[in-house]
């Protein structure tokens, strides 16, 4: 009988599923092995052989060590997903996993690089329900000050967040229902921000963006088990903040006519970088229209612009993340690792190393032509 | 008057007028609009026009007055039929009413005239960099303009806009005017928004770095 790989993570395994989506079912079929024994492996009861193991990386498109890596402990809050209540299980998975990757490949790259400090106001509720609007409304404002953004439109949330040292992933899911996820990384000490990049519209990747910054700063300090109970509450405080952080109260209440109009609110979207939609609900949080008011809003809303696009949404580029992309640039670049070796030491493959850190497509490929400095290889070799 | 001292007149305008006054300038001259409707729209229809314009200017000069006070801007008395001036600093704040089309009621008041006499120095500016040196002793006449539509019958109780407006001298051409609403935008720029998104090599890595071959 054939012995396993000792030091096989049944953990990685699930992991690898999830980030692919695949059932065991699915994977037993492409790697050519029994579904029970991938059922096995995935339980701990047995470990898979070195031919299986090998097989089933390359299904699943990760390095065989990969497997047998501890998954690192990278999650120092709970995982907070926007989501519209009819996400499936396996779409959660999915993106919980992809951003689980994301605070591995950061943690591999600060062995090399430093980034930015972190500067997000510390607030420590353990219970949403410690927190009220006036509260959420002070952190936002804490958040534009400590953050010099004035009291104007916010030209870059994602900027802003990465400026405070904050690590943003927008990629491709092929997930529609789930917008994005957020949590706090004790590798790191520092927030991760996984942002969905299927719907490319920019006005509502923004809000996404500070939707999960509200997070960040709300719900750090919240027990998963608090976190899971009261889920519809986070979700309205995220909401809520992302409102007060992008439309403050004070300037862009002055530029709304005693009675807006769609038109009016319109007008307003390119400037102030945010949806109709979302400009009609912080109308009715700062009780500048009643409800009726807002009713009727949505109701013209719904018909003259239909129920799921604006005008002008496809006039704003989704903001792109740079601070992984400029981590691995600058490994790469100053020598301190071959190219082609980042995602073997990360133990992803290629594509996925380039997609979660915005790298362009074969960033990683060997490249026929290399342009090397001899200059600066001859005073190294000088040293 | 060219567009440095255009800007030059926009800046002075959100130096000395802070965006509370606006704001309160132009909620004020919302409701004056309601409330001239409500007391007028009783008359008969060959009174009412005559009753609402008269209803429109007294509300008006009282709520302009309001705010004045509210934001601490000192300004003549109000009283009967006179215009109200105020001042901040270079600024000398009136207000008139008139309809979308042809800002002409405005040219009726001589007092008004008076007043915007102190715009000649900007219709004259040719050289942009005149205008701060001039601004110096020189004031600039500013209007809030309460715009209607015109008709009795199109939303008599609603104002189509309100304006912040520099007029020349002849209160016939608009040397600078914009919807107070917009005006206020100008208060909430956009932050410049620096990158600040630098990794630095840790130590031991440019030491790994120097090691290589």
């Amino acid at each position: 009988m054939k012995r396993g790989v000792s030091g096989f993570r049944p953990e990685r395994l699930t992991q690898v599923l999830d980030a692919r989506g695949l059932s065991q079912v699915q994977l037993a079929a492409i790697a050519g092995v029994s579904t029970g024994s991938v059922s096995k492996w995935r339980n701990g009861q047995q470990e898979p052989t070195a031919d299986a193991l090998e097989k089933v990386a390359r299904a699943v498109n990760v390095h065989k060590e990969w497997f047998l890596r501890p998954s690192p402990q990278t999650a120092g809050s709970p995982k907070l997903f926007r989501s519209n209540a009819s996400a499936l299980k396996s779409a959660r998975a999915l993106m919980s996993a992809r951003h689980d990757w994301s605070m591995e490949i950061a943690s591999e790259l600060v062995e090399f690089v430093e980034l930015p400090p972190t500067n997000f106001p510390q607030r420590d509720y353990e219970d949403p329900c410690q927190i009220t609007n006036e509260e959420i409304e002070t952190v936002a404002t804490e958040c534009r000050q400590r953050w010099k953004l004035g009291l104007g439109p916010i030209p870059d949330v994602v900027l802003a967040i990465e400026n405070a040292g904050g690590v943003v992933v927008r990629e491709l899911t092929g997930v529609a229902r789930i917008e994005g996820v957020s949590s706090w990384c004790t590798t790191t000490q520092r927030p991760f921000v996984y942002l969905n990049a299927d719907k490319a519209n920019g006005y509502r990747s923004r809000f996404d963006a500070a939707h999960e910054l509200g997070h960040i700063m709300l719900h750090k300090h919240v027990p998963e088990a608090t976190a899971t109970k009261q889920y519809k509450e986070m979700e309205r405080q995220a909401h809520f903040f992302a409102s007060a952080f992008l439309l403050p109260a004070e300037t862009f209440s002055a530029e709304v006519p005693t009675i807006p109009t769609l038109d009016t609110l319109l007008t307003l979207k390119p400037r102030w970088k945010v949806s109709v939609a979302a400009m009609m609900m912080r109308l009715r949080a700062l009780d500048l229209v009643d409800e009726q008011t807002q009713l009727n809003l949505w109701k013209r809303r719904s018909a003259r612009f239909g129920g799921k696009s604006e005008p002008l949404d496809g006039d704003l580029a989704p903001e792109e993340p740079r601070l992984l992309r400029r981590s691995v640039a600058l490994i790469v670049e100053s020598g301190v690792l071959p190219r082609e070796s980042i995602p073997e030491r990360i133990g992803l493959s290629a594509g996925d190393v380039e997609t979660l850190a915005g790298l362009p497509e074969g960033y990683f490929s060997p490249k026929s032509g290399q342009v090397v400095d001899l200059a600066a290889v001859r005073l190294r070799r000088m040293k | 008057m060219n567009c440095e001292a255009e800007q030059g007149v926009v800046n002075s305008l959100l130096t000395h007028l802070g965006p509370a006054l606006c704001q309160g300038i132009q909620e004020g001259l919302e409701a004056a609009a309601k409330m001239a409707w409500l007391e007028a729209k009783s008359h008969h229809q060959g009174t009412l026009s005559c009753a609402l314009g008269q209803a429109r200017h007294f509300h008006s000069n009282e709520q302009f007055t309001i705010a004045l006070d509210a934001a601490g801007v000192p300004h003549n008395p109000l009283r009967g039929n006179d215009i109200v001036i105020g001042q901040c600093g270079p600024l000398l704040l009136g207000r008139f009413q008139t309809r979308q089309q042809g800002w002409n009621n405005a040219r009726r008041s001589s007092l008004r005239l008076k007043l915007a006499a102190h715009n000649e120095w900007l219709e004259r500016l040719v050289q942009p960099g005149l205008f701060e040196q001039r601004l110096d002793t020189a004031h600039i006449a500013v209007f809030f303009v309460s715009v209607f539509s015109g008709s009795i019958a199109l939303q008599p109780d609603r104002l189509s806009s309100v304006e912040i407006a520099v007029m020349d001298t002849k209160l016939s051409e608009r040397l600078f005017s914009e919807p107070v609403i917009q005006f206020l935008g100008r208060y909430a720029q956009p932050a410049d928004q620096e990158d600040l998104v630098r990794v630095r090599l840790k130590k031991s890595a440019r030491k790994q770095q120097d090691s290589q071959p």
